[in-house]
């Protein structure tokens, strides 16, 4: 099974217009698209991407759906396009919008293709608005230190308040752990700890 | 049926060279071939013997007092000569200002360190649990009268885990980039992401004025030990600091990498420098531990 999280913020921008389609089953599909093009030249592909989407499930070949997306949608346009197994991962990247993978503790570009995966592999996909202020360094520390997805978001969307305060661009990203069962009930047993809040003292 | 007798001698004469030359050039492109299937095989061989190698390590450190009446940091390194063996751990507690027993419960926590070295590189989680009941300990002791931050690294066989507890820093420079670690247990953490979650940006998380205090640190009970779940992969090159906050308010991590040259000693020395050089009426107390790792150290 594949833990997710998302992340879907508008920066300090007046507008969101990024988008994560999720469809969450046994197979996992995923569609991130980042928006800024659009809302430059005032048109609207959401659409367009949704009905596309919406078949991506059924779609049984992804090099046919992938196809699809590069026939209907403008050359211009950013996104990926996910499909995810807990043995594997096949990625279609255009333009900016892009995936990491932390595995054996390196992490790398996803290229565009299918890799194999296996427990524990970490996944991250983002517009690049959201990786403009990162290190790869950071993401992998970020991580190999999270308990859950969740953590994950937490700790770079931390480095990224570091840098902007979150007053940039549009910040959209999906966080990925694949995860074999037993693995998953381990992480998610509730602790006994107690956090300190400063008025505590 | 080519009768070569029949044939005028000058174009016989040519035609032998022309085969000399064709043999020749089968030849020489059969030993080419030769030549570089040998290279090739001997290159990859080194590669992976050069990729297997594990990187020598230069340690330096310094441990400062600063402008503070007492010196609350504490520190420890493994013996250099188990590298090979054991590895390298590396860590410092810095015992928390405004409350008492900083410099006591500091001391405690690196000479536990001390005391359960060696560590087994594989076992990260027993190694957390261990510091989590460490926390539980002096949680008894001291009833969250006293506490301490905590950061710890463990190199072996050209890997990195990393443990911390609070906000102490474990900053990794690599080609000319640094990055921290480890995620900080202070407050702004927690505001930044409710804030987030509310869709707002970070400002209003950053003027706090209890933003710095930590949320979670040694000597609470059952701490969040951070740690990697997986070992972070090092390369030559790579410098990693282990310090204490006196080091990074005095000299933010991103302007770090400036100082970093290919000695510990010199490094530590630069740094030790800039900071003495701030001349800042409060400086807390400082302790900074430099391991840099490369292929060829003579």
């Amino acid at each position: 099974m594949i833990e997710t999280y998302s992340l879907s913020h508008k920066g300090g921008q007046e507008k969101y217009v990024d988008d994560v389609l999720m469809k969450v089953g046994k197979v996992l599909s995923l569609c991130v698209i980042d928006g800024s093009v659009f809302l430059a030249e005032n048109i609207g592909y959401s659409e367009v991407f949704q009905r596309l989407f919406s078949i991506s499930e059924k779609a049984e070949d992804f090099s046919q759906l992938c196809e699809r997306f590069e026939n209907e949608i403008p050359k211009n346009t950013d996104f990926i396009l996910l499909r995810a197994t807990d043995d594997e991962l096949f990625v279609h990247r255009h333009g900016k919008t892009r995936a990491y993978i932390v595995k054996n503790g390196e992490i790398k570009l996803l290229a565009n293709g299918v890799i194999g995966v296996e427990n524990d592999d970490r996944i991250i996909v983002g517009t690049d608005g959201f990786y403009d202020t990162l290190t790869r360094e950071g993401v992998l520390a970020d991580a190999l230190t999270a308990d859950s997805c969740e953590e994950w978001m937490d700790y770079v969307v931390h480095r990224i308040s570091d840098v902007n305060m979150l007053t940039e661009a549009n910040l959209t990203a999906v966080t990925l752990i694949v995860r074999s069962s037993d693995d998953f009930t381990k992480t998610y047993t509730p602790g006994k700890r107690r956090i300190i809040r400063p008025d505590d003292f | 049926m080519i009768d070569f007798g029949s044939l005028p001698k000058s174009l016989l004469i040519v035609l032998i060279i022309v085969g000399v030359l064709i043999l020749s050039a089968l030849v020489a492109f059969v030993w080419f071939v030769l030549v570089c299937i040998i290279h090739l095989h001997f290159q990859n061989k080194n590669n992976d013997d050069d990729a297997n190698m594990n990187l020598s390590a230069d340690i330096a450190y310094f441990y400062e007092k600063g402008k503070r009446e007492r010196q609350e940091d504490s520190y420890f390194v493994s013996p250099l000569e188990q590298y090979n063996e054991h590895g390298i751990i590396a860590c410092i507690s810095d015992g928390m200002g405004g409350l008492s027993y900083g410099d006591e419960i500091s001391k405690q926590i690196t000479d536990f360190v001390a005391s359960k070295y060696p560590y087994d590189f594989l076992k990260r989680e027993e190694t957390a649990d261990e510091i989590q009941k460490l926390s539980n300990e002096i949680f008894e002791k001291y009833n969250r009268k006293g506490g301490a931050t905590f950061a710890m690294v463990h190199i072996f066989e050209n890997q990195l885990n990393v443990f911390s507890v609070g906000d102490s820093d474990i900053i990794l420079i690599r080609e000319g980039r640094s990055t921290i670690l480890n995620p900080k247990q202070n407050y702004i953490s927690v505001l930044i992401a409710d804030l987030v979650r509310q869709g707002k940006t970070a400002h209003e998380a950053y003027v706090n004025k209890r933003a710095r205090a930590l949320v979670d640190y040694m000597g609470n009970s059952n701490p969040k030990v951070n740690f990697t779940h997986y070992p972070i992969k090092l390369f030559d090159g790579d410098t990693i600091i282990v310090c204490s906050d006196g080091v990074t308010d005095a000299l933010p991590y991103y302007q770090m990498p400036r100082y970093v040259t290919y000695d510990a000693s010199q490094t530590a020395s630069n740094y030790k420098a800039i900071i003495r050089s701030k001349s800042i009426p409060r400086q807390d107390n400082y302790t900074g531990i430099f391991i840099q790792l490369s292929r060829n150290r003579f």
